[in-house]
Order: C-alpha cells, then structure tokens, then sequence
C-alpha cells in the first residue's frame, strides 16, 4: 500500500472518531442530561401527586377540621369581639345587673379608654372598669362567677373585700372587658368617643 | 512446488485496497448507525417522559383544590391556636386568683377578725385583728406550709389600744407551686 492511500484511511478514522467524539458531546450527552432531569422531575411530580391523592381521602375531615374551628373561632369572637359598642357593653352590664338584682347594690364607677394588650402573639383591646357592690361572701362568690361567664368576656384584674361589720361586705373589683384585634378585619368605624349620645359607638377601634 | 500465480500483483493491490474499503465503508456506517440509535433511544424516551410530566402536572393542578384546603385548614389551626393562646392564658389568670382566694380562706386561723382583703393576679394583701401574737405565728406558718407563697412584706403589726387584739397588714406574693 502506497502512502497516499495509508493517510486516506487515516482521514477516514479520524474522521469517524470526530463525528463520534460531536454526536456524543453535542448530542447525545446534552440529551442523557436532559432525560435524567425530566426522570426526576416526573419522579418527583409522581411522589407529589400520589401524596395529593392521600390527603384527597382525608379532604372529608379537614372540611369537617375547618367547620369545628370555624364554630370554635365564633364562640371565641363572642367573648372577644372584633367590634364593641358602647350599648351593648351598656346593655351587658345592665342585663348583669338586673341578674343580680336583690342580692347586691351595684355601682359601676368608670370605664376607661380602650388600651391595647398583648397576649402572646395575640393583640388585644383592653377597657377597664371598675364594679363596686356591697354583698353577704355568699353573694360575692356567686358575683364572681357569674361575671366570669359573660359574653363579651370579663375578667376580673383585682378585688378588695372590705368587712363592714357582720356579714356584710364591700366589693370592689377592678375588671377588664376584652376584644379581639384583628389587622385583616379593620371595622370601618367612628372615632372613639365614650361621652358621646348613645348610639353604635364602636368602643374597640383599631390602631 | 513452484508458487504458479499468475495475477499480476497490481490486480491484488486493487482487490486488497476494495475490500479494505468496503470494510471501512462498512465500519464508518455501523458507527453511524449506532450513533443513531443511541441518540434516538433517549429522544424517545424524553417524549414519552414530557408525555408524563404533562399528564401528571394536569392531575396535580386538577387535585389543586386539595392543597388549597389543607392551606387553608394550617392557616385556620395557626389562628385559632394563637386565639386558644389568649382564652388559656386568661383562663390561667383568673384560676390564680380563684385559688388565691380559696387559699386565703383555708390559711386564716378563726381567731383572725379579717377587715379587708384585697387580691390582684399574683399576690394578696390583707389587714385584720388577731386575738394574739400566736395566732399571727399560727397564719405565718399556715401560708408557709402551703409553698404557693413567697415575699412576706408585714407593714404593720401594732397592739389595738383597747388591749382586744393585735391589728395585722400582710402582702404575700403567690409562686403557685403547691404542696
């Protein structure tokens, strides 16, 4: 064999090897990175339409989680409203009144303005106010308690029993009424003003 | 024996170099044809995964609302558990000073004549008569015996001036750890 025909076989190799060592790092490797990701992403899509399909049996019982925190979330509201007018705290204190009526001499002294509390990492609205009464212990037990369980809450900061002689006692209570402050539900509202007419004066206003 | 080929060696060169050829010829299209294949192996597959991916992305955008309910419900447990926050830990409070106040009744010795009491959320202040200065030693030791209270402040402890009994102001402050 002659030279000229050795470096034509050459040519012919080293042409073969070219259009191997281009098919495979321009085509075929680009397309073996590219199966491997799409593999993963269907993997992956598979694992998360599979665990969708798990939760899907459970969806019952979340609509059912939802109802009972929705029903939880309303009782709640009433005890710490979003909104508090003056009658109806007005109201409140006079149905509580009447409740007590023959057993205690009442007298509410003053309300405050509403103040902001922070309960964790819930905010409250605050007014305080103060509830005096003269009552038998028996009656300041069962005054107690009631004003306990009052819609919108009450609770009760300090107390002072003083002793008029006998059975006979004076009760002062410092209370609290309480509302709820939610920054997504702003009422649209008044200005606070607790001297003013009565009428749907919103005591709770936001910030 | 004498070697009697008679084609000329110019003829076997030709055929020699033909088949080389043919053989390279065949070489270069074999690889070829792998080539081929091994590209259109994955291509292949990389179509029926899109096919895949569509379809399952499809089935998880239909099963969408699923996750928008359990979105939902999450939110929902974080409000309502920071709202149960708020309903405990008042609830807390005010269990103290019912305590306090049950404490208060069962520490007090009878011959201790109380004339106020007053209690805030953790701690009470009382002022009273007691006959002597045993009785006060009897509610000292009563309140101590409890472990709910610490910070004893006696502001005052003075003879009544009709000789009846010993006035007494205490302030204890409740730790609420019980016995």
């Amino acid at each position: 064999m002659n030279s000229g025909y050795r470096s034509k076989l050459f040519l012919y190799v080293l042409l073969t090897a070219v259009i191997v060592y281009v098919a495979y790092n321009y085509l075929l490797k680009p397309q073996l990175a590219k199966q491997s990701t799409l593999a993963n992403e269907v993997s992956s899509l598979n694992v998360q339409l599979q665990q969708l399909k798990d939760k899907k049996l459970h969806f019952t019982e979340y609509e059912d989680e939802l109802k009972q925190i929705e029903e939880k979330k309303k009782e709640f509201f009433k005890q710490y409203p979003l909104v508090l007018y003056e009658e109806d705290l007005i109201d409140m204190l006079k149905k509580f009144r009447i409740q007590q009526q023959g057993k205690i001499d009442v007298a509410i002294q003053q309300i405050s303005e509403p103040k902001s509390l922070q309960i964790g990492n819930a905010a409250l609205n605050m007014m305080d106010f103060s509830y005096s009464f003269n009552s038998n212990y028996r009656g300041f037990e069962d005054t107690f308690d009631k004003l306990l369980k009052t819609s919108p809450r009450i609770t009760i900061s300090n107390f002072t029993l003083g002793s008029k002689g006998g059975d006979s006692l004076t009760v002062n209570m410092s209370l609290q009424i309480l509302g709820y402050k939610d920054d997504m539900q702003k009422p649209n509202a008044p200005q606070y003003k607790l001297n003013g007419p009565k009428s749907k004066i919103n005591l709770f206003l936001p910030n | 024996m004498k070697d009697l080929n008679l084609i000329p060696q110019r003829l076997i060169i030709e055929r020699r170099r033909k088949q080389i050829n043919k053989l390279s010829l065949s070489v270069f299209v074999g690889v070829i044809a792998v080539l081929c294949v091994a590209i259109l192996i994955p291509t292949i597959i990389i179509n029926r995964l899109e096919a895949e991916k569509t379809l399952v992305s499809g089935e998880i955008e239909k099963l969408k609302y699923v996750t928008d309910k359990e979105n939902e419900l999450i939110a929902a447990r974080n409000d309502i558990a920071i709202k149960d926050s708020v309903t405990t830990d008042l609830k807390s409070k005010e269990d103290h000073i019912r305590e306090m106040l049950k404490d208060i009744h069962s520490m007090m010795p009878k011959k201790i004549v109380v004339s106020s009491i007053s209690i805030d959320s953790d701690s009470i202040s009382f002022s009273g008569k007691a006959e002597n200065e045993m009785v006060i030693a009897d509610l000292i030791s009563n309140i101590r015996a409890s472990g709910k209270y610490s910070d004893f402040f006696i502001p005052d402890i003075t003879p009544v001036k009709d000789g009846s009994g010993i006035a007494i102001s205490l302030k204890i402050k409740y730790i609420g750890q019980g016995v």
